[in-house]
């Protein structure tokens, strides 16, 4: 019976070429874009799921409430780490690690910038990494031992065996590779090129162990399995407390690994989500573009149905009953989905690697793994049962009597739940397209903020010891380049805040203090940046500059200040004098306002030399003319640069890829709706052949013509998007508010979208109509 | 070659009218230089076997379809080489067509279906209203005008039918088998209809195979293989 269900439907889908392909196209195209929406999302929620302990791995957070804001803060005290480990025996491991640091690696005459952490001894025992040689137990018991990634020891060391082998960091300290770990997957919130021990003998580092009031490092802690997170955050804040009394606007708590990576963003100290916003929108949006497919199959194979209402009447009075008909239509639309998925994989090993620098992942499909194999029969089965129920319950319905007395019309009943679907679809569609356009509309309005300062032709290279001795020589051959207009050092990169700390004391400063960012720079400060001075003065190289503050505009403005020039500012030991305000520069978020920030004037203290280059200047020029000029100044370190504007770039790079791929995929949609209304005029044109034959004879005009069977799915386009206008609103509205610098939704946009889709379909109809409209009607009047 | 009996004009002047099928395999002469006229104000009826190119010519003459050769003047204008479009703009204002199988279209109403042509010419609603309902109580299927085409039997769907052929007063009908679909009795009416029409001064050519039909007409052409052998003038 099966075999003969197959032969049937394969039959039909031969005989139906247009029909088959058209559905196989749509299907296809669904199917692809699910599963790489799947491949997405599965690597999404798989981050850091790698490590053993990852149900019992915490990372500590401290909410500190200051008056202007509440700082979630990562940074944690030097000796926290140690005292949680001791003395409580639902502790497993605690660990603490540097920050992510970038640090020059040499070995023999291979010189390379490398990313590393320091980190606490039980570190590769809360964390599994794979071991490729070497020991994790005994890995970093020597505070001189370095532990590589599988590819950083191949650039270092060919093909040489690594281990014993000595590197040197930043010119002055030695390691020696104790071990190698494959490198860190994608999908792991870690990522580094080296691992050294945090180093506890030296009496600096003695004295640190009781330096309770300074943060600056992460802390980790594994629990045992089944303690509690309040017991956690209890136990932390006690610790803490304990040991520093002072610490008066800290509350700490625990951040489970299992959350990092989807819900990395917090707001006034709450957890407001992150990744897992868009793994859910994703999903969404995947099982649309399936459903969107779906409804095509179900469309045209109902509309196809009428011209098989005469094949049903037969088998009909030749005895099927009627759940036979329905397994036989099912049977074709499985059939159906198969074939598409076949080429949907086809696709999506072909577009894998487009798809993967789109997204810059490293994902793989691997056919054979059991997540796979259920995804497959769970997409198929479920493609195959939507896209054919309703057909199948339709088909089968078919009164035999009245279908082969010939006076079936496929009446209402049939074209309702039709245009329905349509409508549907469009509304889906229409929904994707103006979300696009909202998301991109949004990402624009961010970038066109006014960040404070000219982002464009400005460069930044890293300082060393001897950019810090040579820095008079260095900016005058630069200036003696004629390519460039401006020099300073700053403290931190211009997009990143280097340090925060509570407001400095002044008079008539009421309780509670203000959380500041701080910033130290040389003179030509905001020249360099393209800054605005709003009162007062910058930083003009005279001896007392080194008593002398910037604040922000936001920094007035938080500490209530009405004429800040010539104001006498405390901050720890020394003093300083309000010299002049600036502009607020966006250093962190640009979704966000700018906080407080005081500038000081210290050049010894830098990180980085920020180079204005001239409006015309030829940036490849200016290239070389500071590779040459550092290479000479800073022989022992690697010559690199940064163009700030690539670096500000990066703050929007998540909101980039959203809009990215949500394009791709509104376009996708709607193109598999229009497949779908393609199909749909064919039929009805079908339908109507003898009709626009008639009316042809009686003088209609090949315009009218086009109207008239235009008009049929203009109307229902219509329809879809005064539904899908409301809906769009509501959905976006709700995305915008989570920026504090969003767009408004604009009747224009809808208008032109509303516009956009209607000569799409208007294109679409009219292309098959033509035919018709076209066609000799003697044609026509003969097929009756 | 005879002449009409009503000498008032010429309506229709075909010679060495040609026309071809051509399929992957074979080649059907339909016209096969054809040569007659039709004066202004005459009902002749064309007969022939099945296959002879009966309804070839009617569709040339109706500009439905253009010949391959050969020249068809109409109202002493040369159609024969006209585009689409003008064929079209000098159908809709000149020829009425009736069919053996009525063409109606099953979604309109009988008084939509015989307005369509008006709204083709553009004549404005009220004056459609008025000439539907005048040519509907002509044909006496006024009672029927809001019913749709399957509601009705075949001899009232073909008085539909004529109604839309000649609601817009065209010059000429042409009507295939116009009778083929139906029994004596209605097949008589709708005779009697076209009689009466072409008293009135239309022109009529109209294929059939009922000698009984050909009757009505003045003049009969008989076709073999694309050309005519015969012309009868009945008295
Ligand atoms: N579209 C076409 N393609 C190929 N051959 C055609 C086509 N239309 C007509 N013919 C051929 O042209 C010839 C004339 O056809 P036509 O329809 O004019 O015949 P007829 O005289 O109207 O016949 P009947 O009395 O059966 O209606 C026939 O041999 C027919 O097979
Ligand atoms: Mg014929």
């Amino acid at each position: 019976m099966i075999k003969n269900y197959l032969k049937i439907a394969w039959r039909n889908l031969i005989r139906n070429k247009g029909f088959s392909l058209t559905n196989i196209l749509g299907l296809t195209i669904g199917m692809t874009c699910s599963i790489f929406i799947f491949l997405w999302v599965k690597d999404e929620v798989s981050f850091d799921r790698f490590h053993a302990g990852h149900n019992n791995i915490y990372k500590l957070m401290a909410n500190r409430d200051f008056k202007n804001s509440i700082f979630t803060d990562e940074n944690m005290a030097f000796p926290l780490a140690k005292a949680l480990e001791t003395g409580n025996p639902q502790i497993k491991y605690a660990v603490m690690t540097s920050h992510q640091e970038n640090h020059l690696a040499q070995y023999g005459n291979v010189k390379l910038n490398k990313d590393g952490y320091q980190v606490s001894d039980q570190f590769f025992k809360m964390f599994s990494w794979k071991f490729i040689k070497g020991d994790a137990k005994t890995s970093i018991n020597d505070p001189k031992s370095m532990v590589l990634t599988e590819s950083a020891a191949r650039a270092f060391f060919g093909n040489e065996d690594p281990i014993n082998k000595v590197i040197k960091i930043d010119n002055q300290l030695n390691f020696k590779v104790s071990a190698i770990i494959a490198d860190p997957p994608g999908n792991s919130t870690f990522k580094f090129d080296f691992i050294v021990p945090f180093e506890y003998t030296s009496t600096e580092s003695k004295n640190r162990m009781h330096e309770w009031s300074n943060s600056s490092n992460f802390v980790f802690i594994e629990a045992m399995p089944g303690v509690k997170q309040e017991a956690l955050n209890k136990y932390v804040n006690d610790v803490k407390h304990q040991n520093d009394s002072h610490d008066q606007i800290s509350t700490y708590y625990t951040f489970a690994m299992n959350k990092w990576h989807l819900y990395g963003e917090f707001k006034d100290g709450k957890n407001i989500g992150g990744m897992i916003e868009y793994v859910r929108l994703f999903t969404i949006v995947a099982i649309i573009i399936l459903l969107i497919a779906c409804v095509n199959f179900m469309n045209l194979s109902t509309a196809r149905s009428e011209k098989r209402a005469k094949e049903v009447g037969i088998r009909k009075t030749l005895g099927s009953d009627k759940k036979q008909l329905i397994i036989q239509f099912f049977f074709e639309s499985i059939i159906l989905t198969c074939i598409a998925f076949v080429f949907a994989i086809m696709a999506v090993y072909l577009l894998m690697p487009l798809f993967n620098s789109l997204v810059s992942k490293n994902l793989q499909l691997s056919v054979v793994e059991p997540f796979f194999l259920t995804g497959m029969v769970i997409i198929i089965l479920f493609t195959g049962i939507v896209a054919g129920s309703y057909p199948a319950l339709y088909l089968s319905s078919f009164n035999p009597v009245k279908v082969l007395k010939g006076t079936f019309a496929a009446g209402k009943s049939a074209v309702l739940p039709r245009r329905i679907l349509v409508v549907g679809q469009f509304v889906m569609s229409i929904l994707l397209i103006s979300a696009t356009i909202i998301v991109y509309q949004q990402i624009q309005h961010i970038k066109n903020r006014n960040i404070g300062y000219n982002p464009n032709n400005l460069m930044m290279v890293p300082s060393s010891q001897e950019t810090d001795k040579n820095y008079v020589a260095i900016k005058q051959e630069l200036f003696n380049s004629g390519l460039i207009s401006a020099v300073t050092r700053t403290s931190a990169p211009i997009t990143e805040v280097g340090w925060k700390s509570p407001s400095p004391d002044y008079e008539g400063k009421p309780a509670g203090s203000i959380i500041f960012a701080g910033l130290s720079t040389d003179v030509d400060f905001t020249k360099t940046m393209g800054t605005k001075v709003l009162m007062g003065r910058d930083f003009n190289a005279m001896p007392g500059d080194s008593g002398v503050m910037l604040l922000n505009k936001a920094a007035v403005e938080a500490m209530n200040l009405k004429n800040p020039i010539g104001m006498q500012m405390r901050y720890g030991p020394r003093k300083y004098t309000v010299a002049g305000v600036i502009e607020n520069i966006v250093m962190e978020s640009p979704y966000k306002p700018v906080e407080p920030l005081m500038v000081y004037y210290n050049p010894y203290g830098s990180r980085m030399i920020d180079i204005r280059l001239k409006n015309n200047a030829d940036v490849k020029k200016a290239i070389q003319v500071l590779r040459v000029v550092f290479t000479k100044y800073n022989p022992n370190n690697i010559f690199d640069f940064k163009f700030v504007d690539q670096e500000f770039g990066k703050k929007l790079i998540t909101e980039e890829l959203i809009s990215r791929i949500t394009n791709i995929f509104a376009g996708l949609a709607i193109f598999i709706c229009c497949i779908g209304l393609a199909g749909l005029a064919s039929f009805t044109i079908e339908k109507r052949f003898r009709e626009i034959g008639v009316r042809k004879v009686l003088g209609a005009s090949v315009q009218q013509l086009l109207m008239l069977i235009s008009t049929e799915f203009l109307k229902l386009v219509m329809i879809a998007f005064v539904i899908a206008v409301p809906l769009t609103w509501w959905f976006m509205n709700d995305w915008l508010q989570k920026y504090t610098y969003h767009v408004s939704i604009s009747i224009w946009m809808f208008a032109i979208v509303g516009i956009i889709i209607l000569l799409l379909t208007l294109v679409v109809v009219s292309i098959n109509t033509l035919k018709a409209a076209l066609a000799n009607p003697v044609k026509s009047l003969r097929s009756e | 070659m005879l002449q009409g009996m009503f000498q008032e004009g010429q309506m229709i002047k075909i010679t060495n009218l040609e026309k071809f099928y051509r399929t992957e395999e074979v080649e059907t002469i339909a016209l096969n230089k054809l040569s007659m006229e039709v004066g202004t104000g005459e009902f002749v009826a064309i007969m022939g076997p099945s296959g002879c190119g009966k309804s070839t010519l009617l569709n040339i003459l109706g500009m439905l379809d253009d010949p391959d050769d050969g020249s068809y003047v109409f109202n002493d204008i040369e159609v024969a080489h006209f585009n689409e479009r003008k064929r079209a703009d000098l159908r809709k204002h000149n020829i009425g067509f009736v069919f053996q199988s009525f063409n109606l279209i099953d979604e309109l109403t009988v008084f939509e279906n015989v307005e369509l042509p008006l709204i083709y010419t553009g004549v404005p609603a009220a004056e459609r209203v008025k000439r539907v309902e005048e040519v509907l109580d002509k044909m006496q299927i006024m009672h029927r005008r809001n019913h749709y085409p399957q509601q009705l039997s075949g001899g009232q769907q073909q008085r539909v039918a004529i109604a839309r052929a000649v609601v817009n007063k065209p010059k000429l009908i042409l009507a295939d088998e116009p009778t083929g679909n139906l029994d004596s009795t209605n097949g008589n009416d709708v005779m009697e209809l076209l009689t009466d029409l072409n008293e009135q001064g239309t022109t009529i050519i109209m294929v059939t195979h009922s000698e009984h039909d050909a009757r009505y007409s003045h003049r009969i052409i008989r076709l073999l293989d694309g050309q005519a052998v015969v012309e009868n003038i009945m008295v």
